[in-house]
């Protein structure tokens, strides 16, 4: 069979799939009740709660996956090896700040680092881009000052505190006798493969659609799980149990760390969702919170082990959240 | 096969169906029952954008070499992604978010909820109308937010002598017999920070004509309030009431 003949078979077969998935969908809109008081009470909400996560911060998803597609295959890898420093610590700095002009979520982070690695970023300087990217870019500091704007330093202990992590991190992590070692044995192999781009064997267009796959495929997922539980949490939690935590200020640090980890929420959106406990909550839970959750959840301990080995990513969560939780309760101190 | 299908495909079909169900929300004017009316443009726009790649992407990597072999990303994704439970987790994610996007009727936060947040916190009431704004007014314009802003203030009961209020909410039990709270949910992003806000209603045994979580439209004056159950030291007194249907913006900005 020809290229043309194939390319036309493949085209009518997708236009099948996407026709018959989009009618799909609209027809059991189409067939479901206008309305109805069939579920409980508690059932609804959560159900609204969900969702109303999920709406919001779709859009924000979708724009962070654009703008890494962009980067990964539009903006000149060689660029930024001309503009990083030759000292190791204002090298780790700059790259810590890289989220500023490349400004995407954790999770289109991990590809994005793995890419900065094949292109010989030694594994410190990406772990210090990783934890410090979803936190020191535009989309996520706008959306905190949204939310928060000056209110009890959260802001600027978020920013100043990734900062930190972030280069404390990577210099810990830069003293490791043999660097490749915190690699899995499999990546450090692909690191040699190149690109398809790089042979121009595949359109940019097919290959931004392929990534736009495997992006939503990543963080998708995650985000109705994450939303689903922070829905689940605002039914089921009592205000006094909220009330209780959130008044002290180490157990305040401690729960708001542990349900980052476990709610996995995208840094663009993670504002919006702790809002409704800030008034609950001390800000130095708040802070610890927001540095954490970015850094290390599940779901990025799932991405970010095929690039690492699990002792690597041990080592990786304690540090990070002993820093965290050390910030969390130093804001605490002060506020 | 399921396992690749739905390693590789299970970020379209969320993203396309989070698309249909917010687009069909937008067009049928129940957006605001989960995000504040002022990111409508940015989540319509994004949704557009999101759901034409995701068609273009069902369009054409079917079939194609990049759609077949493991591409960084993907590699990433479906090495986490292939074992049964993995598998079985994503079937599951996606018939949840069908059912929850497309076959439930759109819905509004119960009152239920309201009992596990603090009612006219400091941050819900913040911006609501100042007392110099009612001094020249009758009030008869004001929201159920502009009332408990004033409310929570403390001011003196001579300051709202004379006033009378015409507002719509819904009943809050505040656990007593002789007076609930008319309320409605403060949305400042999306439904997830609803902070319910509400005006003290004096109704004895107001239990027997109408029910949590009920609406209701009820017009009349201020007075001092002696039940002890409720701190506020004004309460409205009603002198016409009238349920009615949940308004099509149950929340208030």
């Amino acid at each position: 069979m020809s290229t043309l003949t194939r390319g036309r078979s493949r085209a009518r077969t997708g236009t099948v799939i996407a026709a018959a998935l989009l009618l799909a969908a609209v027809a059991v809109r189409l067939l479901s009740p206008a309305s109805s008081d069939a579920l409980p009470e508690a059932l609804s909400d959560f159900v609204t709660l969900t969702l109303s996560v999920i709406i919001e911060s779709v859009p924000f998803v979708f724009l962070g996956i654009l703008i890494s597609i962009v980067v990964q295959l539009w903006v000149p890898e060689r660029l930024l090896h001309r503009v990083l420093p030759r000292n190791p610590a204002a090298r780790r700095l700059t790259i810590s700040v890289l989220g500023i002009l490349l400004p995407v979520c954790e999770c289109g982070n991990v590809p994005l680092a793995r890419g900065l690695m094949m292109r010989g970023l030694s594994v410190s300087e990406s772990v210090t881009f990783l934890l410090a990217a979803p936190i020191l870019n535009p989309v996520t500091i706008v959306t905190t000052y949204q939310v928060f704007g000056w209110e009890d330093g959260i802001l600027l202990a978020r920013i100043l505190g990734a900062l930190v992590i972030a280069n404390l991190v990577g210099w810990l992590f830069s003293h490791a006798p043999q660097q490749e070692q915190l690699l899995t044995p499999g990546f450090r192999a692909s690191c040699a493969a190149p690109h398809p781009h790089d042979h121009g064997r595949t359109p940019r267009m097919l290959e931004a659609l392929s990534l736009f796959r495997s992006e939503t495929t990543a963080i998708m997922p995650a985000l109705f799980v994450g939303s689903a539980i922070a829905g689940l949490i605002q039914v089921a939690a009592t205000r006094d149990l909220l009330v209780t935590l959130g008044s002290d200020p180490i157990w305040s640090v401690l729960a708001l760390m542990a349900l980052a980890f476990v709610v996995a929420l995208c840094s663009n959106v993670d504002a919006f969702f702790i809002l409704a406990l800030g008034s609950t909550f001390m800000p130095g839970s708040i802070v610890a919170f927001l540095v954490f959750g970015p850094m290390i959840d599940v779901k990025m301990l799932a991405l970010l082990r095929t690039t690492f080995t699990t002792r690597t990513l041990v080592t990786l969560t304690a540090l990070v959240a002993l820093s965290a939780a050390a910030l969390g309760l130093g804001v605490n101190l002060v506020a | 096969m399921l396992d690749t299908l739905a390693a590789r495909w299970t970020g379209l079909a969320l993203a396309l169906l989070t698309v249909v169900g917010t687009l069909w929300l937008a067009l049928t004017g129940d957006l605001d029952l989960y995000v504040h009316p002022r990111y409508f443009g940015f989540t319509i726009t994004m949704a557009v954008v999101g759901g034409l790649l995701a068609v273009a992407a069902v369009l054409f990597l079917p079939g194609h070499p990049l759609g077949e072999d493991a591409h960084d990303a993907e590699e990433v994704t479906e090495s986490t992604a292939r074992s049964p439970f993995a598998t079985a987790g994503r079937v599951v994610i996606v018939a949840a978010a069908t059912v929850a996007l497309l076959v439930l009727s759109p819905a509004t936060l119960s009152s239920r909820v309201a009992g596990t947040r603090e009612l006219n916190a400091a941050s819900a009431t913040g911006d609501a109308v100042q007392p110099l704004e009612l001094a020249g007014a009758d009030g008869t314009g004001f929201s159920v937010k502009d009332w408990a802003g004033l409310l929570r203030q403390n001011l003196p009961e001579s300051f709202f002598a004379g006033k009378t209020a015409d507002v719509t909410g819904f009943v809050l039990d505040a656990e007593s017999e002789d007076t609930f709270y008319l309320s409605r949910y403060l949305i400042t992003h999306c439904a997830i920070d609803a902070q319910p806000v509400g005006i003290p209603v004096h109704w004895p045994g107001w239990q027997d004509e109408v029910e949590p979580g009920g609406w209701l439209s009820i017009s009349g004056a201020f007075g001092a309030n002696e039940d002890p159950l409720v701190d506020s030291s004004v309460v409205l007194t009603p002198d016409a009431t009238e349920q009615v249907e949940q308004p099509d913006d149950p929340y208030v900005y």
